[in-house]
């Protein structure tokens, strides 16, 4: 079956190569040999703590996929309150229990940048983002997330960190 | 930002019981973006062996979770063992720059035990997930067909209503074949009787009608507004079999086999679901008002039908079989029921039989509360 991921993820390459994303700047395999490893650059939305920033995800995709989900995680830090701070693990359903065949990687990759304005403190992997929106400090809460995006992810440099 | 709980949803489950425990813990949900397709975007728990892992290799901070009623011993060993590392994460904080307000002293206070008991929560709650998973992948993807003493067995111990049911059911149908319970059981059910009619029928007429409704599919998932890349490979695996059947190379127990090949029977399900789901968002008008809470459509259909595991209501029965057009007949069974009858739904497309005069004989499956097999009815 792996001959059908394959086709599969080369059919979601070339439709956002097609189309391209202004909010996904990347979305490619790392290299030739191996397709089921793949890097997306998100661009922080505007208007929020993330503008101007840009982070690096890595792509994980399991031989069965799209029956079941690809591993999505940062590579550059991020300060969310359902993203590790260490590990760029990040909780969202999509990519656990309800993921289905009817997402893409790219509309994956779109759904992680839509929970950055959205986030969910009730279930948190960064305790203290978290318990900054749950006192309701939002100015507190924005402005360490706007030191983590200029500190990590307005510098391209930066973006490459190892996990 | 939606409503933070999840109302559990109460109507029929088949297979495990996971989803109440998976809908009654924290979720959250996001208001579509003009630039995503319509998706609600929730939080939720890990498969347990990926958090394991996590916790394992990296002792990672993962709370997810608020519920900390359900403590069970076995695993508190394991919850201690992730506690310390909670801590480190404060140093995230400290060099924050603004005006930040301290947090609520509770807060603070409590931090430590409370992450110890959403981690303590978590795993227990995977823990749970991954035995009642265990023990559905005993049961094989569909089992032999078996004769319906059988079932009346399973009752011998238990209440007089399901046996005299049973010997009701026994009166016009001779065997059962039993589906696992891991929440896509209707549509697996589903996609067996309706392979295995066609297949059994013989008659080139039914196949290639078969084989229509199933074409027509794809001009209704792409109106429905999915995007050909996600159903087209989905789709051929189903169209295969299909053809297989036509060019004479299946038999009764290949049929079987592939049923219980993890990747073809998972991709036929899927797509069952995907139909299903593309007719009851094109019939949005006439099936959102069954909807609770005033759920829109595609919300729905994204959190319930598409995704594998989840249980089929009675409008996902509908929808299939309208959007196939295949008739099918459901004994629903209820030990609570005073009625010494097993009731009958019937769930007639609506160009049922009038249309064609050769006709498919309606599949008939077997609903217990939680679960779908299928009947057989004497010839």
């Amino acid at each position: 079956m792996v001959d059908s991921v394959a086709r599969r993820l080369l059919k979601e390459l070339k439709d956002y190569r097609n189309e391209p994303n202004p909010d996904l700047i990347e979305l490619s395999p790392i290299s030739d040999d191996n397709i089921l490893i793949w890097n997306a650059v998100l661009r922080g939305e505007s208007d929020t703590p993330y503008e101007g920033g840009q982070w690096t995800l890595r792509i994980e995709v399991p031989k069965s996929y799209p029956i079941h989900p690809p591993k999505i995680k940062f590579l550059t830090k991020i300060c969310h309150p359902n993203i590790s701070f260490k590990t760029g693990e990040i909780c969202l359903d999509i990519l656990k229990t309800a993921w289905s065949p009817a997402w893409t990687l790219q509309s994956a990759c779109m759904a992680i940048r839509l929970l950055l304005s959205n986030p969910e403190p009730t279930s948190p992997l960064n305790c203290d983002a978290a318990n900054l929106l749950r006192c309701g400090d939002f100015m507190g809460y924005e402005s360490l997330v706007k030191m983590y995006t200029q500190l990590h992810a307005m510098n391209q440099q930066d973006n490459e960190e190892s996990s | 930002m939606g409503g933070g709980e999840e109302p559990s949803r109460e109507e029929i489950h088949d297979g495990s019981t996971t989803n109440q425990e998976e809908n009654t813990n924290a979720q959250q949900n996001v208001e579509s973006s003009p630039n995503l397709p319509e998706k609600p975007v929730n939080a939720e728990e890990d498969s347990s062996k990926e958090t394991k892992k996590i916790l394992d290799e990296k002792s990672n901070e993962n709370t997810e979770g608020t519920n900390v009623e359900q403590a069970q011993p076995e695993i508190v060993d394991n919850a201690q063992a992730v506690s310390a590392p909670v801590t480190e994460t404060t140093s995230v904080v400290n060099p924050s720059p603004g005006p930040v307000e301290a947090p609520k002293p509770e807060d603070t206070a409590n931090k430590d035990a409370a992450h110890e008991d959403q981690v303590k929560f978590q795993q227990n709650l995977e823990y749970e997930i991954s035995i009642k998973k265990e023990e559905a992948e005993r049961t094989p993807l569909v089992c032999i067909s078996e004769d319906i003493q059988k079932l009346y067995q399973e009752y011998e111990q238990g209440s007089d209503v399901y046996r005299n049911k049973i010997m009701k059911l026994a009166e016009r149908h001779n065997k059962i074949r039993r589906c696992r319970g891991d929440g896509n059981c209707f549509y697996r059910a589903f996609g067996f009787a309706w392979f295995e009619r066609i297949l059994l029928s013989n008659n080139l007429t039914i196949l290639r009608t078969a084989l229509d409704s199933l074409i027509a599919t794809k001009t209704l998932l792409k109106s429905s507004g999915y995007q050909p890349l996600v159903y087209d490979d989905i789709y051929d695996v189903v169209e295969e079999q299909m053809k297989a059947i036509e060019r004479g190379e299946r038999d009764d127990s290949m049929l079987l086999a592939i049923f219980q090949t993890d990747d073809i029977s998972n991709h036929i399900v899927w797509y069952l679901r995907v139909i299903t789901a593309a007719y009851l968002k094109k019939y949005r008008q006439e099936y959102e008002p069954f909807l609770e809470f005033e759920t829109e459509m595609d919300q729905y259909c994204s959190k319930y039908v598409e995704v594998m595991d989840q249980e089929a209501d009675h409008i996902h029965v509908i929808a299939l079989t309208k959007a196939l057009n295949v008739p099918v007949e459901i004994a629903y069974m209820s030990g609570s029921d005073t009625m010494e009858q097993v009731n009958f739904h019937e769930f007639y497309p609506d160009n049922e039989p009038a249309g064609g005069n050769i006709t498919l004989k309606p599949l008939v499956l077997l609903y217990r509360p939680g679960h779908y097999d299928i009947l057989y009815r004497k010839e």
